[in-house]
């Protein structure tokens, strides 16, 4: 009779790993005990099964003991012996065992009543995780979100421009003034340079904060997660690697760490294809374009081009993806996988509020670290002339060496529908970052001629007028928070008027389209959206892809951007929209 | 159990969440979870966690995200489900110590 059998009698509980185990695990057991150093040590049965799974540390510790070599070597015999029999490792074996004495256990004896079965997240994952109702569902959250931050951070937004541009600036020149400094290059600099660059960026601060938010939401809630597992399944029915999907989501934070996210996948040719198609998810940079066109040419309709603009991002990486799938990156077998979902929960204020300040604060300190310096050279390239007749920071824009420069490379863009010195501009210097390009803008829209004289006031005057709309724009955006279902409270109201900066942006794309100027900045917007990223990101797709795969992504990335804006002017032309 | 796990992975042809490979084995969630940790372990599965915020400069390789306000790690990444799958290469021993 075996200990096995034994252990029955006694009624003890004993996991019964198959005749061949048990029998291999008796005879150890019996050699054990023929060495009471060993046995005395240990329960015998526990060592036989420890020695089985190869547990090197109980190997270690038996080489020290009289009889452990012969033990472990007795042992060897049996794990050769049972992997012929089983094909597989003996520990697997015994493991797998293991759990199905534990499975059958719970189900003889966990009984669940039917209102346990199925807990809340299982209902709600049944919906929000469907393979039919997924999908949409992911893009009506898209579309609440970018309606949301759209329509709620309207009046914060004119209020921080109508502090930067008013208030702000009248103090700088003011103090110039006082040094003695009116009319200088410096105080140019400051503000035609450092005001109207760092300040026109400063101003979507409201933006990114209602974006991050409702991102954050998402987030903590836990259906962010659920996202990236319904769009992994459309990419697996692409062709594409499921998990390419998890890079994707974080891009639209940051193209940057999305890069860094491609190493989750262990297969090269799925890391680099997945790597090229990350910067065409629409990262946060980018937003503060979007607004401040949507908001000029469609300012009822802002948050939905906006959301069209992102979703339009997916499309395209999903083709782009799929042509490379079948060219380039052609022959890679899927590898399947499991997901592991977290529980949805009711996201608390301070967990949405540390995320959110995160991230607003990280593009706030951009603003004043990348974009101050590219500001500061954009306007040295604006204040140096190429004609004679002006001196340094004395020049009309027009004139000076950046619109020379700019002018080159506009006419390239003119079959989009932008071909002025000054949008061509704007999306050279967006190679350092995307919100450079509204800083540029600023810089570059000779603003000053549209701007009204402003009235003089004192300094206090200006801080309880700065304070008077801070609480007006409060007030406003809660006001707003109904916009985000349609119902317009503002309505009968006068409209925000448009700052100096959309007048100009406005005309301009008037005037380079030929009075098409609404999907000119369509075509401009894709554009930003599809062609690089940043210069950070280009490093990290260096370190990430290498040189060679860089190139391509950058260059593929002009060609993409080009060829799709161009569909969307010409293409509008031609079936008269716009 | 475990055999019937891996055998899933082979089988399945798009991503699975862990409630769905429960239904389709039959076995408690709580316990697959258990099995997967024992496979991961035993070098049969792959566990990655794509929502571990990185270092910050290890990310942005010395361009320290121009400026970025994260010292302790990219803010910008999500909660991300972690996700298992199958192992290339199989290690060839355990290395549990407990007794």
């Amino acid at each position: 009779m075996t200990i096995h059998d034994n252990a029955y009698r006694r009624g003890t509980f004993l996991v019964d790993y198959g005749r061949e185990i048990e029998e291999e695990i008796v005879q150890l057991q019996e050699k054990v005990e023929a060495y009471p150093e060993i046995a005395e040590s240990y329960n015998t049965r526990w060592l036989a099964i420890k020695l089985l799974e190869e547990d090197q540390a109980i190997r270690e510790n038996l080489s020290d003991l009289d009889g452990g070599p012969q033990v472990v070597e007795m042992a060897d015999q049996s794990i050769n012996h049972l992997r012929e029999v089983y094909g597989d490792d003996v520990e697997t074996i015994i493991a797998d065992r293991r759990y199905g004495w534990i499975n059958g256990l719970v189900n003889q004896v966990v009984h669940k009543s039917d209102d346990n079965k199925i807990s809340v997240t299982d209902k709600l994952d049944r919906v929000l995780t469907s393979r039919i109702f997924g999908i949409p569902i992911f893009l009506f959250m898209m579309w609440v979100v970018f309606k949301a931050t759209t329509d709620l951070s309207a009046p914060l937004l004119d209020w921080i421009d109508g502090v930067i541009t008013g208030p702000i600036t009248n103090w700088v020149t003011a103090l110039m003034g006082w040094v003695g400094l009116t009319g200088t290059w410096f105080e140019s600099l400051m503000v035609d340079g450092v005001i109207a660059g760092v300040g026109g960026v400063l101003v979507f601060v409201p933006v990114m904060m209602f974006l991050y938010i409702a991102l954050a939401f998402l987030e903590d809630s836990g259906y962010m997660a659920r996202a990236a597992f319904v769009m992994d399944r459309l990419m697996h029915v692409l062709g594409l690697h499921g998990k390419s999907f998890l890079p994707m989501i974080v891009g639209f934070g940051c193209t940057v760490p999305a890069l860094m996210a491609t190493r989750t996948l262990d297969n090269e040719k799925d890391r680099i294809l997945t790597g090229l198609l990350v910067p065409f998810m629409s990262c946060g940079a980018r937003l503060p374009v979007y607004v401040l066109l949507a908001s000029i040419f469609f300012p009822h309709n802002s948050g939905m081009v906006v959301f069209w603009i992102y979703v339009l991002g997916i499309v395209i990486a999903f083709l782009i993806g799929l042509l490379l799938k079948n060219t380039l990156f052609k022959g890679k077998d899927q590898s399947p996988f499991v997901l592991e979902l977290p529980p949805y929960r009711v996201p608390t204020l301070k967990g949405i509020w540390f995320h959110t300040w995160e991230r607003t604060s990280a593009f706030v300190q951009k603003a004043w670290s990348l974009i101050l310096v590219t500001s500061i050279v954009i306007w040295l390239l604006l204040a140096l002339p190429v004609t004679g007749g002006n001196t340094f920071a004395d020049v009309p824009v027009a004139d000076s060496t950046f619109a020379s420069m700019s002018s080159m490379i506009a006419p390239t863009f003119k079959p989009l529908g932008f071909g002025e010195w000054e949008m061509s501009g704007s999306l050279v210097t967006g190679f350092v970052a995307k919100e450079v390009v509204v800083s540029t803008m600023m810089q570059v829209y000779d603003i000053e001629e549209l701007e009204e004289a402003a009235e003089t006031t004192t300094f206090f005057e200006d801080l309880g007028e700065i304070l008077t709309s801070f609480v007006g724009a409060v007030w406003d955006t809660i006001r707003s928070i109904p916009l985000i279902i349609g119902v317009d409270v503002f309505d009968g109201e006068d409209e925000a008027e448009s700052t100096a900066l959309m007048q100009a942006v406005e005309a301009s794309f008037n005037g380079s389209s030929g009075g098409h100027g609404a999907l000119a900045s369509v075509s401009y917007m894709a554009f930003v959206l599809l062609y690089t990223p940043c210069m950070v990101a280009i490093a990290a797709e260096r370190k990430e892809l290498g040189a060679k795969w860089t190139w391509f992504s950058v260059i593929g990335q002009l060609v993409v951007a080009w060829v799709v804006s161009f569909i969307i002017f010409q293409g509008g032309l031609l079936l008269g929209i716009g | 159990m475990l055999r019937e796990i891996l055998s899933e992975f082979d089988r399945v042809d798009a991503p699975l969440d862990l409630d769905e490979l429960s239904d389709r084995l039959n076995i408690q969630k709580s316990a697959l979870q258990g099995m997967l940790s024992t496979l991961v372990r035993q070098g049969k599965l792959v566990k990655e966690d794509a929502g571990g915020a990185p270092a910050q400069g290890e990310v942005c390789s010395g361009f320290q995200c121009m400026g970025c306000a994260s010292a302790s790690g990219c803010p910008f990444i999500g909660k991300m489900p972690s996700s298992y799958s199958k192992a290339k290469t199989q290690s060839p021993h355990g290395s549990r110590t407990q007794r």
